[in-house]
């Protein structure tokens, strides 16, 4: 194979040179490839109002089970809510205008490497406003996304024994645990527990819905954070 | 490119200068020009392009598209097998880029018979130009809306941007700093509030804590982050969080230590130059002319399935006070104002309002593949014709 370029005596330079047609060309390209640094860019944008009512999104796209957010009347809520983390939960991405917290509350031992716990137990805060459709018909709706049913009777014992707490902003909130109810399903395998905060304007869900042993694991954490939800606003 | 790489020596026919050569004979004849439109350089190309898709594809399937394509398709050296050498897609484009235009200026004949060849080479080279346009210039990004919402911006798949801006009206007036600035002990100005910030740290993929190192600084942060430890970028780069940490100078003096991560939802609001002014580290946006309006997402199943047929998204387009009615579905993209709206995902739920996601896309170089492909046909249909003509000739006579 013959390359002319190994033995070619170059004329570099000179009136001649074949090398000057190149020099236009090898600028432009530079230039392209200089191109890479960014400037600060200064636009203007119409903000994005999220509709009022009920989201579909409470994680990945496509078809989605039943259930996922609760369907009832919510109105744009003029409260704040803020809480103290446990520092084994690592803050997640929640595209979802109405679940204000996501977190992933993995097993201290994970946490401790510095590891994300694969099977963390998923901690959400959800804020609505009014009832929020009702005490019971969310407890419902947990029930159902770990595969439970209750009758009125066993719902009513559940919503009597279930155990109460204040928030760090003295609202009174009750915890909701499913970790002692079984299904009668072998394939069971996950559970719920988690709290609901209710007053006459707004309700705030705290969800924490993982395996069992893992959930169970949890509880102390979640009732911590439960009970350091502070809720701000005009009507809290 | 082939027939007049081998016809060289008789190529040129430009007016001879006061030496007898003109300067396209004298550059044809240059050691140079041989050794650039040497053929082997373009098998070895087409070879080494051949090899890039190929172990391209087989790197995507583990490493995700975004991964792949900068490592494959872009200006550094691809390790095949994590040894061979090669370089990528972009580096091997300008290289054949390089060798069209030089044989174009140079060596291709100026002869009326061979018109054909010239388009042919034309062709090629706008497909090259057309190619380079989308690779610089072409954005490509997602807008999720509810039935009942309206966008007038895009966000970017996974590029992240610092955005400061204050909010007048319904409108926010947006400064914003793209992720590729903020590198570590680079000083910016955020040029609308007199302020600065310097970087100490900005991570691809993080998590975060809400406990804070021992000693370290305590940060400002919307939602109570005090930690953030740098993780491996993910496999599908959408799926990383990135987190940033920098020092807010105003009045000249170091302010605020503050802690941004890429999945807060919160934002952080600041007064600056006496303005209220919200921070944010967040997937780039890009502002749209007109708007979007959601109002029905239909997703047909095929009869006692749950397998979708379709999905088709009802939406009004708002430009300058009118509004028109428009259709998204699969295949039929929206195309406006140099924007394309494909519908590329949904999200529903029993008794919930319904999502539709488009992706966008933004390209000014998309017509000039189709271009490219008329001019080559018609090149090589002309230059058939014109060697077509000789032949009958030739063969009549005999």
């Amino acid at each position: 194979m013959n390359f002319p370029i190994l033995t070619a005596r170059f004329r570099v330079f000179g009136a001649n040179s074949p090398i000057f047609p190149f020099i236009p060309l090898a600028i432009a390209s530079l230039a392209l490839l200089g191109c890479e640094e960014s400037k600060p860019r200064t636009y203007s944008e119409v903000a994005f109002k999220p509709l009022a009512t009920p989201m579909a999104m409470a994680g990945g796209m496509g078809a989605m089970g039943a259930g996922s957010m609760p369907p009832m009347n919510a109105s744009p809520l003029d409260i704040k809510v803020t809480w103290e983390l446990p520092g084994t939960w690592l803050v997640k991405d929640s595209a979802n205008a109405m679940r204000i917290g996501s977190f992933a509350a993995s097993d201290p031992s994970f946490a401790n490497m510095g590891e994300a716990d694969p099977n963390a137990v998923d901690v959400s805060v959800v804020q609505l406003a009014g009832d929020a459709g009702g005490l019971k018909a969310n407890i419902a709706r947990w029930m159902g996304q770990v595969g439970l049913k209750a009758t009125v009777e066993e719902m009513d014992g559940l919503i009597k024994t279930a155990g109460h707490f204040k928030t760090k902003s003295g609202q009174d909130g009750m915890y909701v645990d499913l970790t002692d109810k079984l299904s009668g399903d072998m394939t069971q395998s996950k559970t719920i527990f988690g709290a609901v905060v209710q007053t006459a304007d707004y309700t705030v869900f705290v969800k924490g819905m993982g395996d069992i042993a893992k959930v169970i694991a949890q509880k102390p954490l979640i009732m911590a954070f439960c009970k350091s939800l502070k809720i701000e606003g005009p009507k809290s | 490119m082939s027939e007049a790489t081998s016809s060289y020596k008789t190529a040129t026919s430009d007016a001879p200068t006061s030496r007898g050569l003109s300067w396209r004979q004298k550059a044809a004849r240059s050691p140079i020009t041989k050794a650039i439109l040497h053929p082997a350089i373009t098998l070895l190309c087409l070879l080494i392009l051949f090899a890039l898709i190929f172990f391209g594809t087989l790197y995507q399937a583990d490493h995700g598209l975004f991964e792949a394509q900068k490592k494959f398709f872009g200006y550094g050296v691809v390790l095949i097998g994590g040894f061979f050498p090669l370089p990528a897609a972009s580096l091997v484009i300008w290289v054949l880029s390089v060798q069209l235009a030089v044989m174009m200026a140079f060596h291709l004949p100026w002869k009326l018979n061979r018109i054909g060849l010239w388009i042919v080479h034309a062709g090629i080279m706008a497909l090259l130009v057309g190619g380079f346009i989308t690779q610089v210039m072409a954005v490509e990004s997602q807008l999720t809306l509810a039935e009942g919402e309206t966008g007038h911006f895009t966000t970017a798949y996974h590029e992240h941007e610092l955005a400061f801006w204050e909010t007048r009206g319904d409108t926010n007036m947006v400064f914003a700093f793209d992720e590729s600035m903020l590198k570590p002990d680079r000083e910016l100005d955020v040029t609308p509030y007199h302020a600065r910030i310097k970087v100490h740290a900005y991570y691809v993929n993080s998590d975060a804590f809400t406990t804070r190192a021992t000693n370290g600084p305590k940060y400002i942060n919307p939602s109570g982050i005090g930690m953030l430890e740098q993780r491996k970028p993910e496999k599908e780069v959408t799926q990383n969080a990135p987190g940033l940490i920098f020092t807010l100078i105003e009045n000249g003096k170091p302010d605020k230590e503050i802690l941004l991560y890429g999945q807060e939802l919160q934002t952080l609001n600041l007064t600056m130059d006496g303005k209220k002014v919200s921070v944010q580290l967040r997937l780039k946006h890009y502002p749209l002319d007109f708007s979007l309006h959601l109002t029905d997402f239909v997703k047909n199943v095929h009869p006692g399935t749950d397998i979708p047929s379709s999905f088709e998204s009802y939406a009004e387009l708002g430009e300058g006070g009118s509004t028109r009615p428009v259709k998204v579905w699969m295949n039929n993209p929206l195309r406006h104002a140099g924007y394309t709206f494909f519908q590329a995902s949904y999200a529903q739920a029993q008794g919930m309002v319904e999502k539709s996601t488009f992706a966008v896309v933004t390209n000014p170089g998309r017509v000039m593949p189709y271009v490219s492909s008329l001019i080559v046909f018609g090149g090589l249909l002309l230059h058939f014709l014109i060697k077509l003509v000789p032949f009958i000739r030739r063969e009549s006579a005999k």
